[in-house]
């Protein structure tokens, strides 16, 4: 397990290279500079080579980037160009409130879809099966950014409850955090459904059943156990839309967490906070598809077993 | 008379109620079984013998099952009677079954030791500890060692598995034990062995038990009555010596017939022509009679039960003609019986060394 977590960690570093290259070398292709936004307008060409060399703009841009990655390769992701502080310590300031966007929404996608999932696939065919498939389809094919404007009509401009922006206290995080949650919901509710008619024919339930199991203890222990794997799978991948994917709803909710900081970076041609934000994304995204491996490992000991081999 | 018997179901019927219309699986089945007897429920892949048992243990999946039923009487209770709660305690308690697939029967992520302690941990006021000890004690009697109970299902042979099935059920002693096909999936050594094991535990436990099967050869070495199912009815019950030696229904010769004969190598096979009847359309009258020999018009008639003698039932309304008999009789009556000579015993092919043996014990 252990050696399968390192090699796992080992395969990352080649996958943050590509993606800091990529990103780098897709910022320098887009037209306009960060110099035209931090020169005054009449600077002279003189002033402006030296601003360049100040901020570590001369050179080719594989000269830039050979610099940018031999640093990163230290641990130091650079300076922001416009907000003159360093890139990770900008990264960490903003970090907890995406986050915090990012665990809420998947406790309401959770508390929604699993119960609803479950349901619909023990009454399978019933009214509340038909409700779950309906329900879903609205959630994934809504714009989540709508469903944040109707939220704020709702309960912030005609019913006064929540605030309809900000990220001060957990007061604003209600509306963004259900906003997300049900925008993920849908798809956790038909893999749940769909994972749990799979599980509920299988045989060894029927054991369980004659065995004197209660039917609740049938579904809760014996079934839902099988049927974690994909359920997992999709938590996983809802949690890292949640990381990066909020920035409709950071936006609509003026929540400032690092998906904003993103936008902003890329609009003002900061490279280093740009291409540093989205090398983060990346680490995160990665470890948490690790985790979801972990954790299959932990549900099933089949997967488990083929992991220490 | 009453409480010598374990189990006691009269008219049962059993039908799904699918897309595709109306699945008759079981049609009017009476069965008694006296207590610490064993019976052997034998007939084609789709007779209606699973859901039979499923149903005595209220499992039949509903929707599409329907089950309806004059009596189901378990040990002198009313099966049908009993609340969601009492039926939870019958299972696995007093009643438990051992499932065909052993692969499949397994749930994949607890370990055998947990399977088999939660049996125990729900029926009997122990500690979970206590269960846990017990779980590791039944698996050493099923012939696994105790020390792998921590194991998982995918840990364990085929084989293996199947002995966890049969501790599992047999976890709680039960007064009946439903064993479906229990060695179907598994190879020969190890259905000799698992078979084995069976019986000991029975005799160990004096369980009552059904044993489900198509397999005619489990029958004679474990059984002391057979009840024969076609078409979801039982069509020929009686003792093991009836059945093997005093076959009346065309049917159950025509199993008979299909078995090897071993001492008659060259003998060729004579199987019973035609399928089984699509459970959605059943015949009228008889089910058997589009593939029988012996069917004449009156087969599309009502089929009552024939008591031949006092333990012997058979279902076929020919019996009501004065002087009908069929070909492997004729046999029987013309070599006398079975015990005059193995090697004379050719009628149509039913050779049972075993039987031969075990009826010779029972002195019959």
């Amino acid at each position: 397990m252990a050696r399968y977590i390192i090699r796992r960690l080992l395969l990352m570093i080649p996958v943050l290279i590509c993606v800091s290259f990529v990103v780098y070398f897709l910022m320098d292709l887009a037209p306009g500079d960060i110099i035209s936004q931090v020169a005054p307008a009449d600077a002279t060409e003189a002033q402006i080579a030296m601003l360049r060399e100040q901020l570590g703009l001369n050179g080719s841009v594989f000269e830039r980037y050979a610099r940018y990655l031999w640093n990163l390769l230290h641990g130091d992701m650079g300076m922001s160009l416009s907000l003159k502080r360093p890139v990770i310590e900008v990264f960490i300031e903003r970090l907890p409130r995406t986050l915090m966007l990012a665990f809420a929404a998947i406790i309401v996608a959770i508390l929604i879809s699993i119960p609803l999932g479950i349901a619909a696939a023990t009454h399978h065919r019933s009214w509340i099966d038909g409700a779950s498939v309906v329900l879903s389809m609205i959630s994934v094919s809504m714009p989540a950014f709508w469903l944040g404007l109707l939220l704020i009509f709702t309960f912030a401009y005609h019913w006064k409850i929540f605030p309809s922006g900000g990220s001060e206290g957990l007061i604003h995080l209600v509306l963004p955090a259900l906003t997300l949650g049900t925008e993920q919901a849908g798809n956790l509710t038909r893999i749940t459904r769909s994972s749990m008619l799979d599980v509920i024919r299988q045989d060894y339930l029927r054991t369980a059943r004659a065995k004197g199991v209660s039917e609740k203890k049938v579904i809760r222990k014996h079934a839902l156990r099988n049927a974690l794997i994909p359920i997992i799978t999709v938590l996983g991948s809802t949690l890292g839309n949640a990381f990066g994917g909020a920035v409709a709803i950071e936006t609509v909710f003026s929540w400032s967490g690092i998906g904003r900081l993103t936008v902003a970076a890329i609009n003002s041609r900061d490279m280093t906070l740009a291409t540093g934000c989205i090398f983060m994304f990346t680490l995160m995204l990665n470890m948490t598809l690790l985790l979801v491996d972990i954790a299959y490992a932990y549900v099933d000991p089949r997967v488990k077993a083929r992991y220490s081999k | 008379m009453e409480n010598d018997l374990i189990l006691d179901v009269r008219d049962l019927v059993v039908r799904f109620e699918t897309d595709d219309g109306v699945v008759r699986a079981v049609n009017g089945l009476d069965l008694s079984i006296k207590r610490g007897r064993a019976i052997g429920l034998v007939g084609e892949t789709g007779a209606g013998k699973t859901t039979t048992a499923l149903s005595l243990l209220r499992l039949v999946p509903d929707p599409p099952g329907v089950v309806e039923c004059e009596k189901i009487e378990l040990d002198g209770k009313d099966v049908l009677a009993m609340s969601v709660s009492e039926l939870e305690e019958v299972r696995g308690k007093d009643i438990s079954m051992i499932f065909q697939d052993p692969m499949t029967a397994l749930n994949p992520v607890f370990t055998v030791g947990e399977q088999i302690a939660e049996s125990i941990f729900l029926h009997e006021n122990v500690s979970r500890q206590e269960a846990d000890k017990r779980a590791v004690e039944m698996l050493e009697l099923v012939g696994i060692p105790g020390d792998r109970a921590g194991e998982y299902p995918h840990q364990f042979s085929g084989g293996m598995k199947q002995r966890v099935v049969i501790a599992i059920a047999l976890a709680c002693h039960p007064k009946l034990l439903i064993a479906d096909e229990p060695t179907t999936a598994l190879d020969v050594t190890i259905q000799a062995q698992v078979l084995d094991l069976m019986r000991r535990l029975r005799e160990q436990y004096k369980t009552s038990l059904i044993m489900i099967t198509h397999d005619l050869g489990i029958v004679a070495e474990i059984c002391d009555d057979v009840a024969v199912m076609y078409g979801g009815k039982i069509i020929e019950r009686g003792t093991l010596e009836d059945i093997f030696n005093h076959t009346r229904h065309p049917y159950t010769e025509g199993l008979f017939n299909s078995i090897p004969n071993i001492h008659d190598r060259k003998a060729r096979l004579t199987p019973i022509s035609g399928l089984m009847p699509d459970p959605t359309n059943l015949p009228p009258g008889c089910a058997f009679a589009p593939r029988c020999p012996y069917a004449v018009a009156g087969c599309g008639g009502p089929q009552e039960e024939i008591a031949v003698s006092d333990t012997h039932f058979v279902r076929c309304s020919r019996y009501k003609e004065e002087g009908f008999i069929i070909r492997r009789r004729a046999a029987e009556t013309a070599s006398m019986s079975i015990q005059e000579g193995k090697e004379s015993d050719n009628a149509g092919g039913g050779s049972w060394p075993h039987s031969a043996k075990s009826l010779q014990a029972e002195g019959e």
